[in-house]
């Protein structure tokens, strides 16, 4: 009787432990920066995914508490003509990043909800189609930033 | 007659090089002759037209090309609501003009919006000087704009509205450098970089008016 009482207790702290700290996320986000443009235009948010898993993970969307809405897009030239399509996910494959740059992916942030500034750093959650969601800090530049 | 060389010494057994040497001069004078092997740019003197057009500036006022003789002009076709390729193509513009320096005083980055329902003027003003100091913003009406884009060959289209009325713009993303005296010289695409760009605008900035 008292044996199990034991091997209840611990198996209940193993699990409320196992339940209170996550695995570490195998991902990774670095550089990750926002070009501010003046007013209510939309801006465009850069970063790396670094993905240091066995797994390839998708970015499925990305939200912020500063911005409306934010969309996946990429910037395509066909035929010398510029055009963005969005995206429904991005994938991030095993053991390498996926990397949002000027001219390429990028983050299309719309309706801001807050007076921003060059310096200011802005929380966006990443989420993941997996579920997990990964919040970062994103730094704001000037319009003329050059990566 | 013996061969000789220039100063006229006799050449004797060396007169096989006489005619490479030869050979070399003329190429060397077609080369002067042919300054364009000295750009990096793609070349289209001759091949497009004078800079002429009317628009609207961004203090609101009518703008001509005439308006802009006497500088070099870096013309851009974009939007405002473009948030990844209009400002990297300006953000490019602007370091190149940072690296020439005081020279980057005698040039203009000409930024033509092709979405006048959304780019009112005080908009392109916010907009360019967010770029640099020496931007100016234009927009037109729908012919102007035609009529311009035309002109250089350039593509455009407005994209169908989403859910909630915003929409893209479809452009071509290509610099046009115009020199003092209002005439097409250079074409700048994104596959070019900006030391290209930056020494052909040295090299242009050094032509008397």
């Amino acid at each position: 009787m008292k044996r199990h009482w034991l091997v209840g207790l611990c198996l209940a702290l193993l699990t409320s432990t196992a339940l209170a700290a996550p695995a570490q996320s195998s991902l990774r986000v670095e550089q990750a920066w926002i070009r501010l443009l003046p007013g209510d235009l939309p801006s465009a948010a850069y970063l790396e995914i670094h993905n240091d898993g066995d797994q390839p993970r998708r970015l499925i969307s990305a939200s912020s508490a500063s911005f409306n809405q934010i969309m996946l897009h990429q910037s395509l030239r066909t035929s010398g003509t510029q055009h963005m399509r969005e995206l429904q996910s991005v994938e991030i494959p095993a053991h390498s990043q996926a990397r949002f740059e000027p001219g390429g992916y990028h983050l299309m942030l719309m309706g801001r909800q807050q007076s921003l500034k060059v310096g200011d750093s802005v929380a966006v959650l990443l989420h993941f189609a997996d579920g997990e969601s990964l919040s970062s800090l994103f730094q704001v530049r000037a319009a003329n930033s050059a990566p | 007659m013996e061969p000789t060389n220039l100063s006229g010494r006799s050449l004797g057994r060396r007169s096989g090089i006489a005619p490479l040497a030869l050979l070399c001069l003329a190429l060397i004078a077609c080369d002067a002759q042919h300054p364009s092997q000295r750009w990096q740019l793609s070349n289209v003197s001759g091949h497009l037209p004078d800079l002429n057009f009317t628009l609207s500036g961004d203090r609101g006022k009518p703008v001509s090309g005439s308006d802009l003789r006497g500088k070099v002009i870096l013309l851009y076709f974009g939007y405002t609501h473009c948030p990844d390729v209009c400002p990297l193509a300006l953000t490019h513009l602007h370091v190149v003009m940072q690296r020439l320096g005081a020279q980057a005083d005698e040039l203009r980055i000409a930024f033509v919006s092709l979405d006048p329902a959304r780019d009112t003027p005080a908009l392109l003003e916010q907009y360019t000087q967010a770029f640099d100091a020496r931007a100016i913003g234009l927009t037109g009406t729908e012919q102007q704009l035609s009529d311009l884009a035309k002109a250089y060959r350039v593509a455009f289209s407005r994209q169908p509205a989403n859910a909630d009325g915003s929409y893209e713009v479809n452009h071509s993303s290509a610099v046009f450098v115009f020199d003092r005296l209002g005439h097409a010289r250079l074409i700048s695409t994104s596959a070019d970089n900006m030391d290209a760009l930056t020494h052909d605008l040295q090299l242009l900035l050094e032509e008397s008016e």
